[in-house]
């Protein structure tokens, strides 16, 4: 049967990989390619690089790295996100050489763009990258850019609920880079037959198996607590290495 | 023993990066020809495909690389289909919009049930002398919405999700060979398996 | 180097350090304009200590030896740095029978070998070194110098790796280092993480992201008899024994200077005076690392280490900033000695060193304004100050130590 992905989550800024801690607090790793080289030596599932400055600075996907990472011959599947704003660069990403999309401001800013990407590339190849918050009890959806939380917009509900995005990665940007803090509850205003990735604040191998055992999850990305001790891939599959993920 | 020339053709179906690395590192030339006599130069292919149906055999006709194709495969040297390059080879596929497809095999392309999306690592029961060889490293990357159809004794491998049982992940038929999943995205057991293939293929 | 950093030519600087967002290990700078470096040294006031010193001797009390027929770690050690410290901790405080290791580094200091010697000696354990032939390193250096700038490559490459490679050999777990360079020159981590020594960090930042087999791929006249020494063991070896190397750095308020000096008191720890630097304490051992090693660091980055010194002494708030500053511009220009050693260890002359030196010099801080002539572009120089952190290093003896000048071949032992 299909196993569930444990995912090396890498974010980049300014060029280089970074810790980020709740959206807002960054401390320096070193080069992304170093990372994705050793993440793929532990034998992780995935890696997601999210490049965390394209948009803002308007500069669009960061298509030389992507490349750079592609020539080193990586056998791991790669999905990227970060300054994605039109169909074209959706394309140029996929052809420089990662296998998904991942699309976060731009789901706020023109969903139709996404849509149309969704319709090109195809909804296996797009994922929708969502910071979610409660805000006095209700979930929010955070923009960012601008930094604030707005509503959770039915359109991107239906677009998910319609197949037209295959995999929601569910970001509990409130908790990330805090130990053993995402909150299970984010999941549930999806529903089960979604596909959701789980990431932020997961910093134990207990906290994975939890993880995992959620219908809906297809996968767990890791990405601070991933840097801090050696072979860590294998400490955060844990025993489900051989059943639930693949060993 | 020189080394064996294998092109990945390139008709701009996205990265070959992963593939050509693989390749190189299991000692093999490779190249990436777009132009009809650089194809027949090859001693083996590959085809193979990123997003859609439709989209990628107008790029193959619009090239011309369709007929390059026709004639390789009329050759008779190994020819290697991989995820959507796979599916190419069927007769057509529902994909968007029905679609012509290469018809080398007997078989159409259509959607996994339930509208269900294949992204993973997912398990492959091998059939034949591939069996012993994977295992217990039977796992691969799959990423399709669409899958290959068809009825053959010459399936060697498949998958199952919950909506569809032992869909074709591994077809092979004399020169002819086609796999759903990348194997040049799926680490030690990809490389393991392009190597076994291809050595299986080229001393045929 | 790995391609694609972004050195910007405008880099932020931290405005506590003296660091900016250019630092070669990554720095980032947060909204109150204080550095990730600066922040994990704030850290070093409002932790607790007691807790963490328990959390340390549990941890490595498991690794003691029940049979007592084995160590019950590893020490990598140099004899300079934080070796003597490191050996004191875990004899005195942890009560662990440690083997030490060190890597020949062929530059070696008569005050490196007898402070070597009196480490042992004085703390009477067990020590291994290691050296690889001359014929290999010598060949290795004649490629990283000229590619990339680096002499240092080799020893980089074995202090941090024999150790690893003794604790498969002879099946002892733990590896124990001092301080972690990332944590604390730029707070790559904070202590809570108590982050591990990883194959990744090494590769990224002690080996300008070039490991052994990388040399081989890059250099035609290398081959696997030059490198295989300073190959990382396999994964599945470092399973099997469970290799784990931890940073007493992430348990004990780290105070280099500090340390140093109850060093120097209780076990007779030797230092000398610097040209390039105001620190008396660490690289001791080495001829090159404070004057050749020091002088490619001022040419392809723009400053040396006399600016980690003082920006290490702010944060410890033993000077200000603007003290850092003016001390910095004393040293950073001051000449290098003992080329004329390392020409001849390597077989150049003199002036296709300087040549080759010059071809490393970054047009982002040096300009050539007549052939031969080059300006700094960043600091002046200023020459005839003193500062009274000069006068708390305690300079007791030389790095020659009254005996002939040259490199100490290791192996001919301390007379």
């Amino acid at each position: 049967m299909i196993k569930k992905r444990l995912i090396g989550v890498i974010t980049v800024k300014n060029s280089i990989a970074v810790q980020s801690m709740e959206y807002s607090h960054y401390l320096p790793i070193g080069a992304p390619e170093v990372l994705i080289e050793n993440l793929e030596r532990w034998g992780v599932d995935e890696i997601i690089v999210l490049s965390i400055d394209r948009s803002q600075s308007k500069l669009g996907p960061d298509l030389k790295l992507i490349s750079r990472i592609a020539s080193m011959g990586l056998t791991t599947p790669l999905s990227y996100g970060g300054g994605i704003r039109s169909l074209e660069d959706a394309v140029s990403v996929i052809q420089s050489g990662a296998e998904r999309v991942v699309l976060d401001s731009l789901l706020i800013k023109d969903l139709n763009q996404a849509l149309q990407i969704s319709r090109v590339i195809g909804a296996q190849a797009l994922i929708a990258s969502m910071p979610l918050a409660f805000i006095k009890n209700k979930l929010m959806h955070f923009d960012y850019i601008k930094k604030s939380h707005l509503q959770v917009s039915d359109h991107i509900l239906d677009a998910i609920n319609s197949r037209k995005i295959s995999e929601v990665m569910i970001i509990d940007h409130k908790n990330e880079g805090l130990k053993s803090s995402f909150q299970e509850e984010l999941l549930n205003h999806f529903a089960k037959k979604c596909n959701l990735i789980a990431f932020g604040g997961v910093s134990t191998p207990k906290q994975v198996k939890k993880l995992m055992g959620i219908g809906s999850i297809v996968g767990v990305g890791v990405g601070n607590f991933l840097n801090y001790k050696e072979h860590s891939v294998d400490l955060f599959k844990g025993n489900l290495k051989g059943s639930v993920l693949r060993s | 023993m020189s080394r064996k020339n294998i092109g990945i053709v390139n008709y701009g179906a996205g990265n070959i990066n992963s593939l050509k690395n693989t390749l190189q590192n299991l000692g093999y030339k490779v190249s990436t020809p777009s132009l009809d006599h650089e194809i027949r130069s090859c001693d083996s292919i590959f085809l193979p495909g990123v997003g859609a149906f439709p989209e990628a055999m107008k790029a193959l006709q619009i090239t011309g690389i369709d007929q390059s194709l026709k004639k390789f495969y009329r050759s008779g040297k190994p020819m290697i289909g991989i995820c959507l390059g796979f599916q190419l080879f069927a007769n057509k596929s529902h994909e968007i919009e029905p679609t012509r497809g290469l018809s080398f095999i007997d078989g159409e392309v259509i959607q996994l049930p339930q509208t269900s999306f294949h992204i993973g690592w997912n398990e492959v029961n091998f059939k034949g002398n591939s069996k012993k060889t994977f295992s217990n490293k039977n796992v691969f990357f799959f990423n399709h919405s669409y899958f290959l159809q068809l009825k053959s004794n010459n399936i060697l491998g498949k998958s199952s999700i919950k909506s569809i049982k032992n869909f074709p992940a591994f077809y092979k038929k004399e020169n002819l060979a086609g796999v759903q999943f990348h194997p040049e995205k799926s680490q030690e057991n990809g490389i393991l398996f392009l190597d076994s293939l291809l050595k299986e293929m080229l001393n045929d | 180097m790995i391609e694609g950093i972004n050195k910007l030519g405008n880099p932020e600087s931290c405005k506590i350090c003296l660091y900016d967002t250019n630092h070669p290990l990554g720095l980032t700078i947060n909204s109150d304009g204080v550095c990730s470096g600066c922040q994990f040294h704030e850290e070093k006031d409002n932790l607790d200590w007691v807790k963490k010193l328990d959390t340390l001797k549990t941890l490595t009390a498991r690794y003691k030896s029940k049979s007592k027929k084995n160590y019950d770690c590893i020490i990598p050690i140099s004899g300079a740095n934080d070796s003597y410290f490191i050996v004191h901790v875990v004899k005195n405080i942890l009560g662990m029978n440690p083997l030490l290791v060190t890597y020949n580094k062929y530059f070696n200091t008569p005050l490196g070998i007898r402070n070597l010697a009196n480490l042992r000696i004085k703390f009477d354990c067990d020590i291994l070194i290691q050296n690889v032939n001359p014929l290999s390193v010598k060949k290795i250096v004649r490629n990283t110098l000229p590619n990339f700038g680096s002499i240092y490559w080799h020893c980089i490459a074995g202090q941090t790796v024999f150790p690893v490679q003794t604790a498969i050999h002879k099946q002892i777990p733990l590896i124990i280092w001092g301080a972690h360079q990332g944590n604390e020159q730029v707070g790559m981590f904070k202590h809570e993480h108590e982050v591990e020594m990883t194959r990744r960090y090494r590769k990224d930042h002690d080996l300008m992201g070039f490991e052994a087999d990388d040399l081989i791929s890059t250099f035609n006249n290398l081959d696997e008899s030059d490198i295989w020494q300073y190959r990382y063991p396999d994964d599945s070896d470092l399973k099997k024994v469970g290799v784990r190397g931890i940073y007493l750095g992430n348990y004990i308020r780290w105070d280099p200077k500090a340390q140093h000096e109850l060093m120097i008191n209780k076990y007779d720890y030797e230092t000398s005076k610097f040209s390039r630097t105001f620190d008396a304490y660490d690289h001791t051992d080495c001829y090159n690392f404070m004057n050749l090693h020091d002088k490619l660091k001022l040419y392809k980055h723009g400053y040396s280490k006399v600016l980690d010194h003082a920006t290490r002494e702010i944060r410890h708030k033993r000077i200000s900033r603007q003290q850092g500053l003016s001390i910095v511009k004393k040293y950073q220009l001051q000449p290098s000695h003992y080329e004329n050693l390392f020409s001849e260890w390597l077989g150049i002359d003199e002036q296709a060193l300087q040549f080759v030196l010059n071809q490393h010099r970054s047009s982002l801080f040096w300009q050539e304004d007549i052939p031969g002539n080059w300006i700094f572009k960043k600091e002046s120089n200023l020459k005839h100050r003193s500062f009274e952190i000069e006068k708390t290093f305690n300079k007791n003896s030389d790095l020659n130590r009254k005996s002939n000048i040259g490199y100490i071949t290791v192996g001919k032992g301390y007379p």
